[in-house]
């Protein structure tokens, strides 16, 4: 049979090799000394090798050790990872015979300097090695593991900014996390910007539950039921009951708007200058007896910020919230921060059904002082979930819902 | 996940429908219409929700609405012709051999004949049939359009050549999900895809059985 792409046929050119202890890094040169030159398929010198080969050690070392605690991937009778270098793009996948995991790596990169391209063959070593400590829970061969592919790759981006600290690569998957904090956190298009949530989770947390769920979910877990299930007392991972502080709702989805606050768990002062803050989905500037509305919709575990400045003379503000499936057992979730002109915020205030059960949802803010205030933001979060386990189960997705907001 | 509409009268077999697919065809999110009207209502709202059907089981009589009699009717087909013509229809009829029915199998699934198959009322395995047409049609068509936005070259049936370079993909970044993800996929399927299928797949993988259960690999 004819093959047009054989990645066996590629690794068999592939005749140098570099031992650490726990890897061996299969590679070919483009120009060797003698005979036939790899082309695309070769690298220039040995620099890409030692940098992936220092990364791949880096990163065993800290998944072996505390508070990791990792065992040690699958190996053949070599006791080593194999590694091979060629083509264009990362690979962690397992041997057709042995189903033993491996790693392709890149042998070239289009970035424009030595630098850059060093620095992401650092993340990109610690990324496919941070998948190859993971296989072992969940290989890729068993149909099980679909579901956790978000949060697979969120640890994979979690470890290239701990092993790989100071390095800037994995900013390259920053851009829509800023841009669109309406994408579901386990959205398939979107699996990179779960290490964004993974930060947070460390820092609100701790490392250990990021492991736990990844080492001690139940077989029929999917990540956000080991969350919800695995969270250590007195956290709640994910609800939308407006009493709750939830980690997901009242947590990821606000802290992140204070990106730029020392006080926030989502602190991140260099993702900040780099891309400024994150997308606001409208603004609006209140007077006295004013009321803005908007509708529109949400994904499950989304969120959207709505901005209000006031202008002078404002004393209070009331916020309505109107789920278009009514606000009974609703997953949308809405909480209203004050924030100052000195750029804190005060405690949010949760929007809550105060009236009839076919009421909307709602807070109002009185005494208000707009010399003070430098805005207020409303984040509306949706606290369902798809089931991802099950694809045939509805998602709480597109949730339609108005807002008022009126001032005073 | 698939999306299906069930367009059927009879409400006792539009559910026996819906319970085979639910059981065989886990991932369908399942519509049903029992007339044309809520048929033809449930299309556009698929069209204004960028949802479109990916299959389509259309009685042929069918009433116009609730309390009228049915007739033969094409025009719900004509219009998921235009609407969506990427979804597979399946035409369901007791009258097989009604020259309306015939002409229709003929003429308006003469260019979409991959696309459209018929079945028997009357043959009492038709359910069977049928959701096993819908798998092998419905998988098949998401395994060869996953294969191609992963490997552009996958139709290609000749070696590369020196001057061609054999690349797994010409996508950005770590590929390995998207290659796992298809590897599965490929692996829970693979009973579901024709001959023609299965030797595309094979110019990139490796399927073979390890211990009893189908493992695929690159090649």
């Amino acid at each position: 049979m004819a093959l047009t792409f054989r990645t066996q046929h590629l690794k068999q050119k592939l005749t140098e090799s570099l031992k650490s202890e726990h890897f061996v890094i299969h590679y070919g040169m483009r120009n060797p000394r003698e005979g036939r030159g790899l082309a695309s398929d070769g690298v220039r010198d040995r620099v890409l090798v030692l940098t992936y080969l220092h990364a791949l050690e880096s990163l065993y070392n800290t998944m072996t050790g505390h508070p990791w605690g990792r065992e040690p991937p699958p190996v053949d009778g070599s006791k080593r990872t194999h590694v091979y270098v060629f083509g264009d793009n990362p690979i962690t996948t397992f041997d057709s015979n042995t189903l033993v995991p491996e790693i392709y790596l890149p042998c070239r990169s289009k970035e424009p300097t030595t630098q850059s391209e060093l620095l992401r063959a650092a993340a990109e070593a610690v990324h496919e090695g941070a998948h190859l400590f993971n296989f072992r829970k969940r290989p890729y061969y068993d149909l099980s593991t679909e579901p956790w592919v978000w949060f697979d790759e969120g640890i994979a981006v979690l470890m290239e900014t701990l092993v790989a600290a100071g390095n800037p690569d994995y900013c390259r998957f920053l851009v829509d996390w800023i841009d669109n904090p309406e994408t579901p956190l386990d959205d398939e298009e979107a699996k990179y910007q779960a290490g964004m949530f993974m930060r947070y989770l460390v820092k609100r947390v701790g490392p250990e539950i990021v492991n736990q769920v990844w080492n001690d979910s139940l077989p029929h877990e999917d990540p956000i039921e080991a969350l919800q299930r695995l969270m250590p007392q007195p956290e709640t991972f994910l609800s939308a009951d407006p009493a709750v502080k939830d980690i997901f709702g009242s947590g990821y989805c606000i802290d992140p708007y204070f990106i730029w606050d020392h006080e926030s768990a989502a602190l991140a002062p260099d993702i900040f200058f780099r891309f400024g803050e994150r997308a606001v989905s409208e603004t609006f500037v209140l007077t006295p007896g004013k009321t803005a509305q908007l509708e529109d919709a949400l994904d499950h575990l989304a969120c959207r910020y709505y901005r209000f400045y006031l202008k002078k003379g404002v004393k209070g503000v009331r916020v309505e919230l109107m789920p278009e499936e009514g606000a009974a057992g609703t997953k949308l979730k809405g909480e209203l921060v004050v924030v100052t002109t000195d750029r804190t915020r005060l405690p949010a205030e949760a929007l809550s059904q105060s009236g009839s059960e076919s009421g909307p949802l709602s807070v109002a803010i009185g005494s208000l002082n707009p010399d003070s205030i430098d805005h207020l933001v409303l984040v509306l979060s949706n606290c369902g979930v798809k089931s991802s386990a099950k694809f045939f189960s509805d998602h709480d997705d597109v949730k339609g819902y108005a807002v008022s907001v009126s001032a005073t | 996940m698939f999306r299906l509409l069930i367009v059927e009268d009879m409400e006792v077999e539009s559910q026996i429908l819906k319970d085979f697919v639910a059981r065989r065809l886990p991932e369908a999110q399942v519509d049903v219409a029992l007339n044309v009207r809520d048929g033809r209502e449930l299309l556009e709202r698929a069209c204004r929700q960028g949802k479109l059907y990916d299959a389509v089981i259309l009685d042929f009589k069918l009433p116009e609405s609730t309390g009228e009699n049915p007739e033969l009717d094409e025009s719900l087909c004509e219009e998921i012709g235009l609407l969506m013509p990427d979804a597979v229809v399946a035409h369901l009829t007791a009258f097989m051999k009604d020259e309306r029915v015939q002409e229709h199998m003929k003429v308006a699934h003469a260019q979409r004949v991959d696309k459209s198959v018929s079945f028997s009322k009357l043959d009492v395995t038709y359910p069977q049939q049928l959701v096993g047409c819908l798998r092998n049609y419905l998988y098949g068509a998401r395994v060869e359009s996953r294969l191609k936005k992963l490997i552009p070259r996958a139709d290609e049936a000749a070696p590369p050549s020196r001057s061609r370079r054999d690349r797994v993909a010409l996508m950005e970044g770590s590929l390995t999900h998207e290659i796992a993800s298809l590897q599965r996929e490929i692996s829970a399927h693979w009973g579901d895809y024709d001959e023609r299928l299965k030797v595309k797949i094979q110019r990139v993988f490796q399927v073979a059985d390890h211990d009893g259960r189908v493992i695929v690999t690159l090649l």
